[in-house]
């Protein structure tokens, strides 16, 4: 995965070790991942953007093989903020002060709270098939509750969701990838060993569960709290989604997004949740059209 | 007291000779009741059997089994001839084979076996005291079958529809199992046969209104049923049938403004259930009367002497034929 020109090394930020992938040279380009996965998700896409970026691909914290920080009763360590905070000082430590910012899933969520967080680091953004987890939590419905079930399942209490997982990981990840990629899709075998690696430990399937924990709960008070002082992406934002999934069915996601970005563009490609690895030709062509290359 | 003793009668005849059958026996609860295994088409009903009067349907919910009517099952034998099934798939009742478009868990599906069931006893008309999925399935035979049910007692439970149609953040996180139940076999079942007593435990000390409301006698069957694969994918399957095929019955009645011709018995455990839910029921019958205890969602386990007075006076006073 990801060729020669890529390097695997453990960073440690003053909050958290981490471990990323980068190689590439040019303009920072700071890709996250989703859940379930790692930094591996990019394995597709991070080659080609490599000759025109320094392409550079972390697991996120409690996530792959970067650390796992203890959790605490009010999820702090695992919100997006903190996450976000592990990001800047990241891209700092490599050099950066400022950088464009790709996120799926998770990872997306990160990126938003990084722009909200620390608007002048983030140059450029894209998110690919959420929407924003605030409108998502507020129009909750039926047809939500049901796609979405894993937001409400991830957050019970007690350990419940990390006993049942832990039970059989490889299973539960293999089937959770299967159920929400587009219908045919094989994952790559050595990303999905990357992702099954992490879930075999224990300690990776709770901060998985804790990272859902605060989104719903800390992480709602911080977007709330950034709406009330009229915090809004304000860098062009590309959202992009896959026509096969409940993102697409669900929302307007670009009028979704005008609510909180002032400089909105996006559209579909046919996959499933995974658009990096399910296109990577079509999701490179979005990627390299918006973001800006050295000349 | 006499010894519950078990008896097989048609329409099919079956040996109770079964290791689960065997146990449930042993359980220290229905006293002097008869317990019997009845086959209606492919599947079978465990149920207890007792009392006399005029006949009274107890059905119970999830993640139970027959013996959550175990507290007030005496004092309402007094009065009324009991039977008490374990749903279909539940308990030690054998469900249907699982059907791709979940009508074979459908509410409808199970509600026309019961009256089959109530039938094959002698009971062509009848009265209903139902709780969680249970009501849902009193609910439908109420609908579907209003020249059977003379009254119809739900506890702590609401219509589907109006479940689903009320859907938001609030419920996602409180009922989180009923979108989780829902997802595609063998997801669900399979997740929780990874730890059953601790899933079971989990809801149960979510939803009782008190610390160990529960009878630890009764936790322990529910436990012993919980532990039975095939029990997870019937109930499984009973809440993918509650996400779609059941709201589009739902829906049609509410559509044609088909109403319920019985008197409707609300009971709410206000420590579970916050809101009162007698609005919801004048949505869709006239005459509705309701009671909240205090209590979680177990009424019938943790407020059993209550709830036997409430309901004694609602049935005795239908109009028996």
């Amino acid at each position: 995965m990801f060729g020669c020109q890529f390097e695997l090394s453990d960073i440690t930020t003053p909050s958290c070790q981490l471990r990323v992938r980068h190689g590439g040279s040019g303009p920072p380009l700071l890709l996250l991942h989703g859940y379930p996965q790692s930094h591996a998700m990019w394995h597709a896409i991070a080659p080609a953007l490599s000759a025109h970026f320094h392409v550079i691909c972390p697991d996120l914290r409690g996530y792959g093989q970067s650390e796992k920080p203890a959790s605490t009763p009010d999820h702090a360590p695992h919100s997006k903020r903190a996450m976000a905070a592990d990001m800047v000082a990241l891209m700092q430590q490599l050099g950066y002060p400022s950088f464009a910012v790709v996120g799926h899933d998770r990872g997306a969520r990160v990126a938003h709270r990084l722009i909200l967080d620390h608007p002048h680091r983030v140059t450029r953004a894209c998110v690919m098939d959420i929407a924003p987890t605030l409108h998502m939590f507020e129009t909750t419905d039926q047809a939500f509750a049901s796609s979405y079930y894993h937001w409400f399942f991830l957050i019970q209490p007690n350990g419940l969701p990390e006993t049942l997982i832990g039970h059989d990981p490889d299973w539960y990840l293999t089937e959770t990838l299967q159920r929400t990629c587009g219908a045919g899709f094989a994952f790559d075998e050595a990303a999905l060993q990357d992702y099954q690696h992490a879930f075999a430990n224990p300690d990776t399937i709770h901060a998985c569960c804790e990272d859902y924990r605060a989104a719903a709960s800390i992480d709602l008070e911080h977007d709330r709290a950034s709406r009330a002082a009229g915090e809004r992406v304000r860098c062009p934002l590309l959202v992009l989604w896959g026509d096969q999934g409940f993102v697409h069915r669900q929302y307007d996601v670009l009028a979704v997004w005008s609510q909180y970005a002032d400089d909105v563009q996006g559209g579909s490609l046919h996959t499933g949740h995974y658009l990096a690895e399910e296109d990577p030709a079509g999701t490179l062509q979005a990627l390299l059209a918006f973001l800006p290359k050295n000349p | 007291m006499q010894t519950g003793q078990s008896v097989c009668v048609a329409i099919g005849i079956l040996p109770v000779d079964s290791g689960t059958a065997a146990e449930a026996m042993d359980s220290p609860f229905f006293d002097g009741f008869d317990t019997r295994s009845v086959r209606v088409g492919e599947l079978v009903f465990h149920m207890r059997l007792g009392g006399s009067g005029p006949p009274l349907l107890l059905l119970h919910g999830y993640p139970q089994s027959h013996v959550a009517w175990h507290a007030v099952a005496e004092d309402l034998a007094r009065e009324f001839t009991l039977v008490v099934p374990d749903l279909p798939g539940y308990g030690d009742s054998v469900g249907p084979p699982l059907a791709s478009d979940h009508r074979n868990h459908s509410k409808r599906f199970t509600a026309a076996r019961l009256v089959e069931l109530m039938a094959s006893l002698g009971h062509h008309t009848f009265a209903v005291a139902a709780h969680d999925r249970g009501a849902r399935v009193g609910f439908r035979m109420v609908m579907d079958e209003p020249e059977r049910v003379l009254g119809f007692a739900s506890l702590d439970t609401v219509p589907t529809l109006d479940i689903w149609d009320a859907a938001d953040k609030a419920f996602a996180l409180d009922a989180w199992h009923w979108p989780f139940l829902a997802q595609p076999a063998p997801f669900p079942e399979r997740l929780i046969a990874a730890a059953p007593d601790v899933f079971l435990d989990q809801l149960l000390t979510r939803w009782e209104g008190s610390k160990d409301a529960l009878d630890a006698r009764a936790v322990a069957e529910y436990r012993r049923c919980f532990r039975n694969p095939r029990v997870l994918e019937a109930m499984s399957e009973d809440y993918r049938a509650g996400a779609t095929v059941d709201v589009e019955h739902d829906q049609a009645d509410r559509d044609a403004g088909r109403r319920v011709q019985c008197p409707v018995f609300v009971l709410r455990g206000e420590r579970y259930t916050a809101s009162p839910l007698d609005g919801i029921w004048r949505r869709w019958a006239d005459d509705v009367q309701s009671l909240t205890l205090d209590c979680g969602h177990f009424i019938a386990e943790e407020q059993p002497a209550d709830c036997a007075r409430a309901l004694l006076p609602f049935f005795l006073g239908l109009n028996w034929i």
